[in-house]
């Protein structure tokens, strides 16, 4: 199989600083000296999605690979170090976008570089992403590159498929499940719900040190992700500030009950506050 | 996990972290502890992710790490309670000892589906005469033309009922020592009978028991004997025990901490008073001091200074479950009463500490091998 006749799902990940290392301090500043990189959680069921999804066609079985799924990612110069994280979870490449750029990145950035890093990847026919990322959740990098892309986009996905060149989803919506169906290609956002990420074993890990990685330059973009100045690359929106957020408690005390009713009256309680 | 992991190192700590934590473990694991037993689908989990043996060659079932990584690993595995790693530990024992002594072909016949978990395995030493009593052991092995017939019993062996092979070590006569043989024995072995499992202290999911042997016929190929190698190798093993040991240090050193940081006392928390303090401070300490000996020990087999690691294995096994202990036990104590009711755990994970100080050899022995490994000749020990 040729390398330009071999389709190629791409899933987009966003390295992010992981939560539980982030401290909020007294004052409510945020301290996050100590926080590693971690593959967004969101992403990793992205990740799951595509995998599944390639995998029911046979992709990875077979020495003829009509079908493999890639790994793509934009951040700055340490994102090379998500790699290994990213592929050990399955996909057989890795492209990376790093630059400057990414640290003040808002969404139409992030889109505008990931979907240039779309087009230089060969026969791409379907883009996965989360729906958003674990850091900022802002919920607009696969709308973004859809319409950049001019590709269809399927959004809140619960679960796919994907039989020829079409791709049948069910999408999660307030109080209904919707079924759609695009032809490809296509972006698609998945809900986390159903694709919980498998866990990769040694041997998955081990060779993921060894599967092909590219780094895409102002080459095959058109711009140089380092240039922040760029009109293209600088963002519209900017980070005024970032402060703690701690919910003020709200002392409730369930008084002059038995037992029972006070668990009863705690439960419904936690119950309406969304809580349980 | 050393303080000194590489990045690649630490993609691994952080898999293993996801997998024992992922939705699905841990259904796996609630419903296993629901029905009771040896836990066969954690260990089966484990085997496929690659976690039992994975210090081995991949020739042997294992992933070819170094003892710093598959030290980590375990850790972790302990770390986040993972249901076998007391079987684990136990089942270590047992194919180190058939990697160290074993010839090629012996290797060959035992290590791949061992290493790899797809069987089990456990070491057993410690006979009703004393586990650290060699000279009274009571195993009789009685040499025939095609093998071995042997009669005796080993006792509150890890893994004794599961174990598909057991490494049962042989008698040390004439001053020789209790590793310098020992038999791999099939669990359908003719002959070979496993009593009743021991009720632990404080009970867990582990297979821990008797095996009584009688006239249980052994082919040659099945003996293994140490010839002139040495065994530094049993220090790797130690470390298994001492490495679940920090664990529990470390948990007592987060229970103490976090009542004391939240227990009021008189308008401030408990942690204000310097006495509790300290306590907890030296808490860390043993922690750290005991963390710096096992990874350098671990660091030291990997770059062939065995000797060295041998010695700080048997310093770790004594300092590590001794201060362990005293963890806990400083720990129920800042708890107060309450430290002494189960839904508490610290007081449950105090009681659980002794095991690990006992398990391969009590903390004392260990100073024996710390001392004579400074060329100190404890010839009582021969008699
Ligand atoms: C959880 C657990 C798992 C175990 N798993 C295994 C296993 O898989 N395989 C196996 O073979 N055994 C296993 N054991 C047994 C363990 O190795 C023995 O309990 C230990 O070696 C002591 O032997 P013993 O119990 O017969 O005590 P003894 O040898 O009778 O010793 C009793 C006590 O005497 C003292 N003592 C003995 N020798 C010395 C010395 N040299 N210096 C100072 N004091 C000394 C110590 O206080 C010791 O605890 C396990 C034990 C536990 C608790």
């Amino acid at each position: 199989m040729s390398d330009t006749a071999m389709q190629r799902y791409v899933v987009c990940y966003k390295w992010v600083l992981d939560e539980a290392d982030i401290r909020v301090l007294d004052d409510l500043k945020v301290d996050m000296t100590r926080a590693k990189g971690k593959v967004s959680d969101f992403d990793r069921s992205a990740i799951e999605a595509a995998m599944r999804a390639a995998e029911a066609q046979g992709a990875g079985e077979s020495q003829d690979k009509a079908l493999e799924v890639h790994a793509l990612t934009f951040g700055d110069a340490e994102v090379t170090r998500s790699l290994k994280d990213a592929l050990s979870r399955g996909p057989a490449e890795g492209w990376t976008i790093a630059g400057e750029a990414a640290k003040t990145a808002d969404g139409r950035v992030s889109a505008q570089a990931l979907a240039a890093g779309i087009k230089a990847i060969p026969n791409v026919s379907c883009v996965f992403a989360a729906e958003g990322a674990s850091d900022t959740y802002a919920r607009q990098i696969p709308s973004r590159i859809a319409a950049i892309l001019d590709w269809p986009l399927i959004s809140s996905v619960l679960t796919l498929k994907i039989e020829g060149d079409e791709l049948i989803a069910t999408r999660k919506l307030e109080d209904c499940l919707q079924n759609v169906r695009v032809t490809l290609p296509a972006v698609v956002s998945v809900l986390p719900e159903d694709y919980e990420p498998r866990t990769p074993g040694l041997k998955a890990v081990m060779a993921a040190g060894r599967k092909p990685t590219h780094e895409l330059g102002s080459a095959e973009l058109g711009f140089d992700p380092n240039d922040v100045a760029s009109p293209m690359l600088s963002p519209k929106r900017l980070n005024v500030s970032q402060i703690g957020y701690a919910a003020a408690r709200k002392n409730i005390i369930h008084k002059g009950l038995s037992a029972d009713e006070a668990a009863q009256s705690v439960a419904s309680a936690l119950r309406k506050e969304g809580v349980v | 996990m050393s303080h000194f992991l590489n990045e690649d190192q630490q993609l691994i700590v952080n898999s293993v972290r996801e997998f024992c934590q992922s939705p699905t473990v841990q259904k796996m694991i609630q419903e296993e502890k629901a029905v009771g037993g040896f836990p066969h689908q954690s260990w089966k989990a484990a085997a496929e992710q690659g976690y039992i043996a994975a210090y081995l060659p991949e020739e042997y079932g294992g992933m070819g790490y170094d003892h710093v990584t598959y030290y980590s690993i375990f850790e972790e595995l302990c770390k986040n309670s993972y249901p076998c790693t007391g079987p684990i530990s136990g089942h270590i024992l047992g194919i180190k000892a058939i990697e160290a002594w074993g010839t090629d072909e012996q290797k060959k016949m035992f290590l791949p589906q061992l290493g790899s978990g797809e069987k089990i395995c456990c070491g057993a030493a410690t006979d009703p005469a004393g586990g650290t009593n060699f000279s009274e052991w009571g195993l009789t092995e009685e040499e025939t033309e095609d093998g071995w017939i042997l009669n005796g019993t080993k006792v509150i062996t890890t893994n004794a009922h599961n174990a598909d092979y057991k490494v049962v070590f042989g008698r040390p006569q004439n001053g020789a020592k209790w590793y310098d043989h020992f038999y791999v024995i099939p669990k359908d072995a003719k002959g070979l009978e496993t009593g009743e499992q021991e009720m632990k202290l404080v009970p867990d999911g582990s297979d821990w028991g008797t095996m009584v042997l009688k006239d249980v016929h052994v082919p040659k190929i099945c003996r293994f004997e140490r010839g002139d190698k040495d065994a530094l190798w049993l220090g790797t093993s130690y470390m298994m025990v001492a490495l679940q040991s920090l664990v529990l240090g470390e948990a007592g050193f987060m229970y103490a901490f976090g009542f004391a940081t939240q227990r009021s006392r008189r308008g401030g928390k408990l942690i204000d008073l310097q006495t509790v303090a300290h306590k907890i401070a030296d808490m860390a300490i043993r922690n750290e001091a005991g963390r710096g000996l096992i990874y350098t020990a671990a660091r030291m087999w990997d770059e062939g200074r065995k000797e060295e690691c041998s010695r700080l294995a048997s310093m770790a096994k004594a300092f590590i479950c001794e201060a362990a202990n005293k963890n806990l036990h400083d720990a129920t104590i800042i708890h107060g009463g309450i430290g002494n009711t189960m839904p508490a755990t610290v007081g449950v994970l105090w009681a659980a500490s002794l095991q690990l100080e006992l398990a391969e050899f009590p903390c004392d022995m260990h100073r024996d091998f710390v001392i004579e490994s400074y060329g100190v000749d404890l010839d009582w020990k021969t008699r």
